[in-house]
């Protein structure tokens, strides 16, 4: 278990580890250990989230959640910013919204994301980001890298055009299944998923089988074979319960 | 005297088309060409995906038409999988087609070939509009 | 009130748009008294006007005659549509960027071509090149149309429903900017 020793609180002063900031103009309040995020949630403030998802541990890899906050020039993911004394947040102001949008958008372009033949279609956490965030169409060029499919699995297939890089199948196959059968390779717009050393997934040795990462997976990268075009419905109902079965609260696979 | 008539864009067709018709020096006609003036490739664009969503991509192939393409792709994948569909399936394959004809034929008649058929092949173009 | 000056056009495209745009059903007679269609697959005029108020485009740029034909319709269009996912994302024809133009034609013309038939041009079929002589050549990209010109109203959909479509052309006509938000999405 990590040892989430702050220092945004006096433990002497404060034993409880509770503070007080704002978020929008609200007064809220927060343990330390709570992320700007799950403070937003529990005060009903939507922020768009991608590579979240609850029952898993933080990332920030999408980059969707950013935040401003004021006194700070940065604006800073919302899952991964824990809140100090008095802070002010802002979720949506227009200059967080524009890059938002703008992010949403070079994600369309860094992959082939054909919705109207994807097994995802009206299932897809992308598509539906699009459409709360109003993306009618993307400015960027698109890319139209070469990628490719890996159907070697007998039940699952992962297809990288539809990837997004969320990382929610790394993290729950190490942190919920335990056999860490999925991770990452490569830099920046060259990065994949992948299985093992890079070896087919049918052929992997350290995958169960279970099909944890096939139901996280927002889009429809990874999904069951035999489902046709949107037919892919993901089932994550188990997962804060395997999270809290597993007895893990808030352990990061990074950190 | 040898002359090159250009028909471009075919109308009320769907897709694309463009015809030539070369006239000799007497002004008979020589040939008559048919060209068809685009190409997507679905012969290419499909490889590599797999077989479950080719009744998807195969419909894109038309707009009007896209359970034929669908139903003949449903049936080669059956093919590749050796298996053969439930009699009710079946049925609701040929009710599916029976119902793309009722649609296409309507359209192609009323919207594609009645304003030259009723109106008369010489009529005013700006008329014979929808 | 005058009549619009309404045309449409596809491009790369299947013509699924245009299907969704007649299923609008008995809507079309009345909008048959506001608009004036004046080019378009549907109609049988060989130019382009001059002067158009709303164009819809389908498709997406993927040979040179596309891409004169666009550049020529954003010049004598007031207000352009891009009309599908086609238009707005390349969709299933942007699908074979992953391949050389020429892969995807020796697939179709040369592999798949029956080696005992003749051309009719007298050649001979067999692991030839392709020339592009009367027909357009094709871009070696396919890519949606506002990377060529800049568009006013973006309409995604895979077809778009022809609720959206009506919604549009209705608030077109009314001289309103039209809100697309949670009317359709791409793949819709």
């Amino acid at each position: 278990m990590k040892d989430h020793s702050r220092t945004n609180v006096r433990s002497d002063l404060n034993p409880s580890r509770l503070l007080t900031f704002r978020i929008d103009d609200r007064d809220v309040s927060a343990h330390e250990n709570e992320s700007i995020l799950t403070v937003a949630r529990q005060n009903g403030i939507t922020i768009p989230t991608l590579c979240h998802l609850d029952g898993l541990s933080e990332r920030g890899a999408c980059r969707l959640c950013i935040v401003e906050i004021k006194g700070i020039n940065k604006l800073l993911p919302a899952c991964v910013t824990f809140p100090r004394q008095d802070m002010e947040v802002i979720t949506a102001s227009e200059r967080v919204v524009g890059y938002r949008k703008k992010i949403l958008e070079l994600l369309f372009t860094e992959r082939n994301h054909v919705c109207a033949v994807c097994v995802s279609n009206g299932h897809c956490e992308l598509q539906n980001l699009a459409v709360e965030l109003g993306v009618s169409h993307v400015r960027y060029p698109y890319l139209y890298p070469h990628l490719a499919v890996d159907a070697s699995h007998s039940r699952f297939s992962v297809d990288h055009n539809r990837c997004v890089l969320c990382l929610r199948c790394v993290r729950v196959c190490d942190e919920i299944e335990g056999a860490h059968t999925w991770d990452i390779m490569g830099r920046g717009i060259t990065s994949q998923v992948i299985t093992d050393l890079n070896q087919p997934w049918g052929s992997s040795e350290t995958c169960t089988g279970c099909g944890k990462c096939v139901q996280v997976c927002p889009t429809g990268a990874l999904s069951e074979k035999g489902k046709s075009v949107a037919e892919m419905i993901k089932r994550r109902q188990f997962l804060p319960y395997l999270q809290m079965m597993r007895g893990r609260q808030d352990t990061s696979w990074t950190k | 005297m040898a002359e090159t008539i250009t028909i471009e864009p075919i109308s009320r067709i769907e897709g694309h088309g463009k015809i030539t018709i070369i006239l000799d020096d007497d002004g008979q006609v020589s040939d008559a060409r048919f060209h068809v003036t685009q190409f997507r490739g679905f012969e290419k664009l499909c490889e590599g995906r797999p077989y479950y969503e080719m009744p998807s991509i195969t419909e894109r192939i038309c707009g009007i038409c896209p359970v034929s393409h669908s139903l003949a792709s449903g049936k080669a994948c059956d093919a590749v999988l050796g298996v053969h569909p439930p009699e009710t399936a079946t049925m609701l394959r040929r009710l599916l087609n029976c119902g793309e004809f009722i649609q296409s034929h309507a359209l192609s008649f009323f919207y594609l070939s009645s304003p030259d058929l009723l109106l008369g092949m010489d009529s005013d173009p700006a008329k014979r509009a929808i | 009130m005058d009549k619009i000056a309404l045309a449409t056009t596809w491009l790369d495209s299947c013509s699924g748009c245009h299907m969704s745009l007649l299923d609008i059903d008995e809507a079309l007679i009345g909008l048959a008294a506001q608009v004036e269609i004046l080019f378009g697959p549907l109609v049988d005029n060989k130019i382009f006007p001059d002067h158009v108020d709303v164009t819809l485009v389908e498709g997406a740029v993927g040979s040179e005659a596309d891409k004169k034909n666009i550049l020529m319709i954003r010049e004598r269009s007031r207000i352009l549509v891009s009309f599908g996912d086609c238009a707005v994302t390349a969709n299933v024809p942007g699908m074979r960027n992953r391949h050389a133009v020429a892969d995807v034609l020796a697939r179709a013309y040369i592999e798949n071509a029956d080696p005992a038939a003749p051309l009719s041009c007298g050649a001979q079929t067999g692991k030839g090149s392709i020339e592009f002589q009367v027909v357009p050549a094709l871009c070696s990209k396919v890519r949606p149309v506002h990377e060529f010109v800049p568009v006013d109203v973006f309409l995604p959909g895979c077809p778009p429903p022809p609720e959206a479509i009506l919604y549009l052309l209705s608030e077109l006509l009314a001289g309103r900017s039209p809100d697309m938000s949670g009317k359709t999405r791409f793949g819709a």
